[in-house]
């Protein structure tokens, strides 16, 4: 999956504001449906922030966050830098994003 | 080559492709598997922080939250003594009271915000590592079923 991710990123004084936004159905794997069994868990397992090709946060996530994940960091760093965002859930399956600040 | 070359070349390689992951993109072999699936509120705020202090996290939530599938968060941490090494979110009405725990790295800074689910009504629990203890701050935030946001 290529960009399955939508970033934003500015930079101001110093600091990257980031904000990404996932799409993903995030299933708790609690959630009934309509033959009275339960809809399978499916969720993002750990978020990995990059930037310039350093990791800056590694986020464990749990079934707890929203459909379509959204996600707000900040960094240190200045215009030009590379911010990648890549994700991976309980099935194995992968998302990236990338934008140039 | 005999067997137990083999079997040496294999481990070596093992350790490699567990090292590499780190670096080369997103992973689920560090995911703790026992934390994140516990779900009494009060052992993982145990076992996380045995003895927390109360610290200086902002938290901006809402107090009442008119649809719990989609609560907004955020965690500010600028304030706290020390180099925040991680900020784990506990929501303590929760199935599964961990929401999230983000790892900070050289170069974050100290915000984080998200949007989480939330089942009913709860604590919202920051719990904010750095090298010099662990902090914590609550908030009670009220979900309301039904959508009329009283």
């Amino acid at each position: 999956m290529a960009n399955s991710i939508k970033i934003r990123a500015k930079a101001r004084k110093g600091v990257i504001d980031i904000r990404a936004l996932m799409s993903h159905p995030m299933e708790t794997g609690l959630r009934k449906n309509k033959t009275g069994g339960t809809y399978p868990e499916h969720f993002i397992k750990n978020m990995l922030v990059k930037v310039n090709g350093n990791v800056v946060i590694d986020g464990d996530i749990n079934a707890t966050m929203s459909k379509d994940p959204y996600l707000r960091v900040q960094a240190e760093g200045k215009k030009g830098d590379l911010v990648e965002i890549s994700w991976v859930d309980n099935k194995g399956a992968e998302g990236y994003g990338k934008k140039k600040v | 080559m005999n067997r137990r070359l083999f079997l040496k070349g294999a481990g070596a390689a093992g350790i490699a492709t567990f090292l590499v992951p780190q670096l080369a993109s997103a992973s689920i072999g560090d995911w703790p598997k026992s934390l994140m699936e516990s779900t009494s509120y009060d052992e993982v705020k145990k076992q996380l922080a045995p003895n927390p202090t109360e610290g200086e996290i902002r938290i901006k939530a809402p107090q009442i939250a008119e649809n719990g599938a989609t609560v907004p968060i955020e965690i500010d941490a600028k304030s706290v003594q020390g180099n925040v090494e991680t900020i784990t979110i506990l929501i303590s009405s929760n199935p599964r009271p961990i929401a999230a725990s983000f790892n900070l790295k050289k170069g974050a800074v100290p915000i984080v915000g998200t949007r989480i689910k939330m089942g009913k009504s709860g604590t919202l629990t920051a719990l904010v590592k750095t090298d010099k203890g662990t902090f914590y701050t609550d908030t009670e935030i009220k979900v309301t079923i039904g959508g009329c946001g009283g």
